[in-house]
Protein backbone atom coordinates (compact mmCIF):
# COMPACT_ATOMS: atom_id res chain seq x y z
CA UNK A 1 0.00 0.00 0.00
CA UNK A 2 1.18 3.58 -0.42
CA UNK A 3 2.72 5.95 2.21
CA UNK A 4 0.31 8.75 3.25
CA UNK A 5 1.70 12.16 3.32
CA UNK A 6 0.17 14.83 4.74
CA UNK A 7 -2.07 17.79 3.23
CA UNK A 8 -0.85 21.09 3.16
CA UNK A 9 -3.90 23.55 3.98
CA UNK A 10 -4.25 24.03 0.02
CA UNK A 11 -4.71 20.64 -0.76
CA UNK A 12 -7.27 20.75 1.80
CA UNK A 13 -9.25 23.29 0.40
CA UNK A 14 -9.10 21.61 -3.25
CA UNK A 15 -10.13 18.17 -2.17
CA UNK A 16 -12.76 19.40 0.53
CA UNK A 17 -15.72 17.94 -0.72
CA UNK A 18 -14.59 14.24 -1.40
CA UNK A 19 -13.04 15.02 2.40
CA UNK A 20 -16.18 14.51 3.19
CA UNK A 21 -17.11 11.18 2.54
CA UNK A 22 -17.83 8.88 4.67
CA UNK A 23 -14.84 6.24 5.29
CA UNK A 24 -12.35 8.09 3.38
CA UNK A 25 -11.29 11.47 5.22
CA UNK A 26 -8.36 12.80 5.61
CA UNK A 27 -6.37 9.58 6.05
CA UNK A 28 -7.33 8.24 2.84
CA UNK A 29 -6.36 11.71 0.79
CA UNK A 30 -3.21 11.32 1.82
CA UNK A 31 -2.87 7.81 0.84
CA UNK A 32 -4.20 9.08 -2.55
CA UNK A 33 -1.12 12.08 -2.59
CA UNK A 34 1.25 9.47 -1.52
CA UNK A 35 0.48 7.07 -4.04
CA UNK A 36 1.84 5.97 -7.45
CA UNK A 37 -0.52 4.80 -10.07
CA UNK A 38 0.67 3.52 -14.20
CA UNK A 39 -1.26 4.01 -16.38
CA UNK A 40 -0.73 1.88 -19.94
CA UNK A 41 -2.91 4.19 -22.79
CA UNK A 42 -3.92 7.50 -22.07
CA UNK A 43 -6.11 6.71 -24.87
CA UNK A 44 -9.91 6.65 -24.79
CA UNK A 45 -10.00 4.57 -21.65
CA UNK A 46 -6.19 6.36 -20.22
CA UNK A 47 -7.33 9.93 -21.05
CA UNK A 48 -10.46 9.54 -18.65
CA UNK A 49 -9.08 7.47 -16.08
CA UNK A 50 -5.65 9.53 -15.49
CA UNK A 51 -7.89 13.20 -15.81
CA UNK A 52 -10.07 11.59 -12.71
CA UNK A 53 -7.05 10.59 -10.79
CA UNK A 54 -5.46 13.67 -11.14
CA UNK A 55 -8.25 15.29 -10.12
CA UNK A 56 -8.63 13.42 -6.87
CA UNK A 57 -5.47 14.22 -6.13
CA UNK A 58 -3.30 10.79 -6.60
CA UNK A 59 0.21 11.95 -6.67
CA UNK A 60 1.77 10.63 -9.47
CA UNK A 61 1.00 9.56 -12.31
CA UNK A 62 2.92 7.06 -14.86
CA UNK A 63 1.70 7.87 -18.05
CA UNK A 64 2.87 4.56 -20.80
CA UNK A 65 2.00 5.63 -24.28
CA UNK A 66 3.51 5.57 -27.63
CA UNK A 67 2.91 7.42 -30.92
CA UNK A 68 1.36 10.66 -31.60
CA UNK A 69 -1.94 12.03 -32.22
CA UNK A 70 -4.16 11.36 -34.98
CA UNK A 71 -7.27 13.03 -35.73
CA UNK A 72 -9.21 9.58 -35.07
CA UNK A 73 -8.03 10.15 -31.59
CA UNK A 74 -9.95 13.19 -31.01
CA UNK A 75 -13.78 11.76 -30.85
CA UNK A 76 -12.46 9.22 -26.98
CA UNK A 77 -9.05 10.65 -26.13
CA UNK A 78 -9.78 13.81 -24.26
CA UNK A 79 -6.34 14.55 -22.76
CA UNK A 80 -5.60 14.97 -26.80
CA UNK A 81 -6.43 18.28 -28.33
CA UNK A 82 -6.71 19.12 -32.66
CA UNK A 83 -4.04 21.96 -31.90
CA UNK A 84 -1.65 19.31 -30.51
CA UNK A 85 -2.26 16.74 -33.86
CA UNK A 86 0.73 15.31 -34.49
CA UNK A 87 2.58 15.98 -31.66
CA UNK A 88 3.43 13.64 -28.59
CA UNK A 89 0.38 12.31 -26.74
CA UNK A 90 2.04 11.91 -23.29
CA UNK A 91 3.67 14.81 -23.73
CA UNK A 92 -0.65 16.45 -24.23
CA UNK A 93 -1.67 14.17 -21.77
CA UNK A 94 0.76 15.98 -19.08
CA UNK A 95 0.45 19.33 -20.42
CA UNK A 96 -3.67 19.00 -19.85
CA UNK A 97 -3.34 17.22 -16.57
CA UNK A 98 -0.83 19.53 -14.67
CA UNK A 99 -3.67 22.48 -16.31
CA UNK A 100 -6.16 20.33 -13.54
CA UNK A 101 -3.58 19.50 -10.64
CA UNK A 102 -0.29 21.30 -10.89
CA UNK A 103 0.37 19.64 -8.16
CA UNK A 104 0.42 16.15 -9.45
CA UNK A 105 3.92 14.66 -10.76
CA UNK A 106 3.91 13.23 -13.99
CA UNK A 107 6.31 9.88 -14.90
CA UNK A 108 5.72 10.32 -19.05
CA UNK A 109 6.70 7.22 -20.64
CA UNK A 110 6.40 7.48 -24.83
CA UNK A 111 6.15 4.00 -25.19
CA UNK A 112 3.56 0.86 -24.82
CA UNK A 113 3.68 -1.10 -21.87
CA UNK A 114 5.67 -4.90 -23.47
CA UNK A 115 7.69 -7.57 -22.19
CA UNK A 116 10.75 -5.20 -22.52
CA UNK A 117 9.64 -2.39 -20.03
CA UNK A 118 6.50 -3.92 -18.19
CA UNK A 119 8.85 -5.17 -15.16
CA UNK A 120 10.42 -1.75 -14.48
CA UNK A 121 6.91 0.31 -15.10
CA UNK A 122 5.25 -1.93 -12.90
CA UNK A 123 7.70 -1.88 -10.14
CA UNK A 124 7.61 2.07 -9.89
CA UNK A 125 3.35 1.48 -9.80
CA UNK A 126 1.23 1.24 -6.23
CA UNK A 127 -1.48 0.06 -8.67
CA UNK A 128 -2.09 0.07 -12.44
CA UNK A 129 -4.68 0.35 -14.69
CA UNK A 130 -4.97 -1.65 -17.98
CA UNK A 131 -6.42 0.68 -20.79
CA UNK A 132 -4.36 -0.84 -23.62
CA UNK A 133 -5.98 -1.96 -26.66
CA UNK A 134 -3.49 -5.02 -27.21
CA UNK A 135 -3.86 -8.69 -25.26
CA UNK A 136 -0.09 -8.46 -25.31
CA UNK A 137 0.68 -5.18 -23.77
CA UNK A 138 -2.04 -6.38 -21.67
CA UNK A 139 -0.34 -9.99 -20.51
CA UNK A 140 2.96 -8.52 -19.98
CA UNK A 141 1.05 -5.99 -17.39
CA UNK A 142 -0.34 -8.90 -15.92
CA UNK A 143 2.10 -11.06 -14.92
CA UNK A 144 4.05 -8.33 -13.69
CA UNK A 145 1.15 -7.25 -11.58
CA UNK A 146 0.73 -10.67 -10.08
CA UNK A 147 4.23 -11.62 -9.67
CA UNK A 148 5.05 -7.93 -7.82
CA UNK A 149 1.80 -8.35 -5.82
CA UNK A 150 0.27 -5.15 -7.45
CA UNK A 151 -3.66 -4.32 -7.90
CA UNK A 152 -4.68 -4.52 -11.69
CA UNK A 153 -7.91 -2.35 -12.31
CA UNK A 154 -9.00 -3.92 -16.06
CA UNK A 155 -10.96 -1.64 -18.28
CA UNK A 156 -12.36 -2.89 -21.50
CA UNK A 157 -15.04 -1.78 -24.18
CA UNK A 158 -16.15 -2.60 -27.56
CA UNK A 159 -19.07 -0.83 -29.33
CA UNK A 160 -21.70 0.08 -26.46
CA UNK A 161 -20.74 -2.19 -24.12
CA UNK A 162 -17.62 -2.01 -21.83
CA UNK A 163 -16.59 -3.84 -18.44
CA UNK A 164 -14.25 -3.81 -15.78
CA UNK A 165 -13.29 -5.69 -13.04
CA UNK A 166 -10.06 -5.28 -10.11
CA UNK A 167 -7.66 -8.08 -9.95
CA UNK A 168 -5.91 -8.21 -6.56
CA UNK A 169 -3.22 -10.84 -6.73
CA UNK A 170 -3.20 -13.60 -4.52
CA UNK A 171 -7.13 -12.98 -3.97
CA UNK A 172 -8.64 -13.17 -7.51
CA UNK A 173 -8.28 -14.51 -10.79
CA UNK A 174 -5.94 -12.75 -12.81
CA UNK A 175 -6.10 -11.73 -16.72
CA UNK A 176 -4.47 -14.98 -17.87
CA UNK A 177 -7.62 -17.27 -16.06
CA UNK A 178 -9.88 -15.52 -18.29
CA UNK A 179 -7.51 -15.69 -21.27
CA UNK A 180 -4.37 -17.96 -21.71
CA UNK A 181 -4.46 -16.75 -25.02
CA UNK A 182 -4.47 -13.25 -27.40
CA UNK A 183 -7.96 -14.42 -28.67
CA UNK A 184 -8.01 -14.72 -32.73
CA UNK A 185 -10.61 -12.38 -33.48
CA UNK A 186 -9.94 -9.35 -31.45
CA UNK A 187 -8.91 -6.56 -34.33
CA UNK A 188 -7.06 -3.38 -32.82
CA UNK A 189 -9.04 -0.90 -34.29
CA UNK A 190 -13.44 -1.48 -33.36
CA UNK A 191 -16.35 0.82 -33.27
CA UNK A 192 -16.44 2.67 -29.56
CA UNK A 193 -18.17 6.03 -28.68
CA UNK A 194 -15.82 8.53 -26.38
CA UNK A 195 -19.41 8.66 -23.74
CA UNK A 196 -18.54 4.66 -23.58
CA UNK A 197 -14.63 4.57 -23.08
CA UNK A 198 -15.43 7.80 -20.55
CA UNK A 199 -18.08 5.73 -18.69
CA UNK A 200 -15.84 2.84 -18.44
CA UNK A 201 -12.72 5.25 -17.20
CA UNK A 202 -14.86 7.08 -14.89
CA UNK A 203 -15.76 3.67 -13.11
CA UNK A 204 -12.07 2.49 -13.08
CA UNK A 205 -10.47 5.50 -11.62
CA UNK A 206 -12.90 4.86 -8.82
CA UNK A 207 -12.12 1.30 -8.35
CA UNK A 208 -8.22 3.03 -8.22
CA UNK A 209 -9.65 5.10 -5.34
CA UNK A 210 -11.27 2.55 -3.26
CA UNK A 211 -8.47 0.36 -3.55
CA UNK A 212 -5.54 3.22 -2.61
CA UNK A 213 -7.84 5.08 -0.35
CA UNK A 214 -8.73 1.96 1.74
CA UNK A 215 -12.80 2.11 1.20
CA UNK A 216 -15.64 0.51 -0.34
CA UNK A 217 -15.30 -2.83 -1.86
CA UNK A 218 -13.89 -2.96 -5.12
CA UNK A 219 -14.97 -5.58 -7.81
CA UNK A 220 -12.95 -8.53 -6.85
CA UNK A 221 -12.92 -12.05 -8.49
CA UNK A 222 -16.38 -9.68 -10.17
CA UNK A 223 -16.62 -8.36 -14.27
CA UNK A 224 -19.51 -5.66 -14.14
CA UNK A 225 -20.47 -5.19 -17.82
CA UNK A 226 -22.60 -3.00 -19.16
CA UNK A 227 -24.46 -2.07 -22.31
CA UNK A 228 -24.94 1.36 -22.70
CA UNK A 229 -27.31 1.34 -26.03
CA UNK A 230 -29.48 -0.28 -23.23
CA UNK A 231 -28.47 1.07 -20.13
CA UNK A 232 -28.44 -2.72 -18.91
CA UNK A 233 -25.84 -3.34 -16.12
CA UNK A 234 -24.51 -6.82 -15.04
CA UNK A 235 -22.59 -8.26 -12.15
CA UNK A 236 -20.55 -11.49 -13.47
CA UNK A 237 -18.98 -13.65 -10.95
CA UNK A 238 -15.18 -14.32 -12.21
CA UNK A 239 -13.65 -18.32 -12.35
CA UNK A 240 -10.08 -18.48 -11.04
CA UNK A 241 -8.17 -21.24 -13.58
CA UNK A 242 -6.36 -23.50 -11.46
CA UNK A 243 -3.88 -24.54 -14.20
CA UNK A 244 -3.22 -20.55 -14.94
CA UNK A 245 0.25 -20.07 -16.23
CA UNK A 246 0.40 -17.01 -14.58
CA UNK A 247 -1.24 -17.16 -10.91
CA UNK A 248 -1.87 -20.91 -9.81
CA UNK A 249 0.53 -21.41 -7.21
CA UNK B 1 -35.85 -27.48 -22.26
CA UNK B 2 -35.73 -23.71 -23.06
CA UNK B 3 -32.55 -21.40 -21.93
CA UNK B 4 -31.95 -17.95 -22.78
CA UNK B 5 -28.59 -16.56 -24.51
CA UNK B 6 -27.53 -13.48 -24.57
CA UNK B 7 -24.33 -12.33 -27.01
CA UNK B 8 -21.74 -9.50 -25.87
CA UNK B 9 -19.58 -7.78 -27.85
CA UNK B 10 -18.57 -9.57 -30.95
CA UNK B 11 -20.46 -12.24 -31.04
CA UNK B 12 -23.16 -10.12 -30.67
CA UNK B 13 -23.02 -8.47 -33.67
CA UNK B 14 -22.50 -11.94 -35.43
CA UNK B 15 -25.62 -12.75 -33.83
CA UNK B 16 -27.83 -10.25 -34.69
CA UNK B 17 -29.27 -10.43 -31.34
CA UNK B 18 -28.58 -9.14 -27.72
CA UNK B 19 -30.62 -12.65 -26.61
CA UNK B 20 -32.52 -14.98 -27.84
CA UNK B 21 -34.43 -18.10 -26.14
CA UNK B 22 -33.29 -21.66 -27.57
CA UNK B 23 -34.46 -25.10 -27.15
CA UNK B 24 -31.81 -27.61 -26.21
CA UNK B 25 -32.54 -31.24 -25.34
CA UNK B 26 -32.80 -32.53 -21.56
CA UNK B 27 -29.88 -32.88 -20.01
CA UNK B 28 -27.80 -30.80 -22.49
CA UNK B 29 -24.20 -29.46 -21.60
CA UNK B 30 -23.10 -25.91 -22.11
CA UNK B 31 -20.72 -26.83 -25.08
CA UNK B 32 -23.29 -28.97 -26.55
CA UNK B 33 -25.54 -25.86 -26.31
CA UNK B 34 -22.88 -23.67 -27.96
CA UNK B 35 -22.25 -26.31 -30.73
CA UNK B 36 -26.07 -26.48 -31.27
CA UNK B 37 -26.25 -22.41 -31.64
CA UNK B 38 -22.87 -22.34 -34.04
CA UNK B 39 -24.87 -25.14 -35.96
CA UNK B 40 -28.38 -22.99 -36.11
CA UNK B 41 -26.75 -19.81 -36.55
CA UNK B 42 -24.80 -17.93 -39.48
CA UNK B 43 -21.30 -19.38 -40.81
CA UNK B 44 -19.98 -15.59 -38.45
CA UNK B 45 -21.47 -16.73 -35.60
CA UNK B 46 -20.30 -20.44 -35.75
CA UNK B 47 -16.56 -18.89 -36.18
CA UNK B 48 -16.72 -17.10 -32.71
CA UNK B 49 -18.00 -19.98 -31.16
CA UNK B 50 -16.32 -22.70 -32.10
CA UNK B 51 -12.65 -23.57 -33.17
CA UNK B 52 -10.91 -25.26 -36.23
CA UNK B 53 -12.12 -28.83 -34.86
CA UNK B 54 -15.33 -28.07 -33.19
CA UNK B 55 -14.75 -27.48 -30.03
CA UNK B 56 -16.05 -24.08 -27.74
CA UNK B 57 -13.55 -21.56 -28.92
CA UNK B 58 -11.23 -21.11 -25.98
CA UNK B 59 -10.86 -17.46 -26.21
CA UNK B 60 -14.72 -17.21 -25.68
CA UNK B 61 -15.96 -16.13 -22.39
CA UNK B 62 -18.99 -18.51 -21.54
CA UNK B 63 -21.52 -17.95 -18.08
CA UNK B 64 -24.21 -19.74 -16.35
CA UNK B 65 -26.65 -17.11 -14.22
CA UNK B 66 -23.72 -14.87 -14.04
CA UNK B 67 -21.26 -17.13 -12.67
CA UNK B 68 -18.18 -17.85 -15.05
CA UNK B 69 -17.75 -21.53 -16.94
CA UNK B 70 -14.12 -22.19 -17.71
CA UNK B 71 -13.99 -23.98 -21.48
CA UNK B 72 -13.80 -27.34 -21.56
CA UNK B 73 -15.69 -27.78 -17.95
CA UNK B 74 -18.34 -29.98 -17.81
CA UNK B 75 -21.63 -28.18 -16.75
CA UNK B 76 -25.30 -29.44 -17.46
CA UNK B 77 -27.82 -26.88 -18.45
CA UNK B 78 -31.35 -26.67 -16.48
CA UNK B 79 -34.75 -25.60 -17.81
CA UNK B 80 -34.83 -21.53 -17.80
CA UNK B 81 -30.73 -21.34 -17.24
CA UNK B 82 -29.44 -17.65 -18.83
CA UNK B 83 -26.20 -18.10 -20.72
CA UNK B 84 -24.01 -15.32 -21.68
CA UNK B 85 -21.17 -16.13 -24.44
CA UNK B 86 -19.20 -12.97 -24.51
CA UNK B 87 -16.38 -12.68 -26.96
CA UNK B 88 -12.44 -11.04 -25.34
CA UNK B 89 -12.85 -7.03 -25.39
CA UNK B 90 -10.27 -4.57 -24.71
CA UNK B 91 -9.29 -0.98 -24.27
CA UNK B 92 -8.00 1.84 -26.56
Amino acid sequence: MPKAKPLTDEERAVYEWQLWSPEFGEAGQERLKGSRVLISRVGGLGSVVAYELAAAGVGTLILAHGGNIKPSDLNRQLLMTHAALGTSRVQSAERRLKELNPRLDIVAVPENMSDSNAAELVAQADLIVDCAPLFQERFAMNREAVRQSKPLVECAMYDCEASITTILPGRTPCLACRHPDAPPHWRREFPVFGAVSGTVGCLGAMEAIKVLGGFGEPLAGRLLTMDLRTMSFRMLKLARNPACPVCAT
Amino acid sequence: MTVTVSYSGQVRAAAGVSDEKFEVPDGCALDQAVARLAAARGAALKSLLLDAAGRVQPALLLFVNDEQVMTGEARMLMPGDRILLMAPISGG
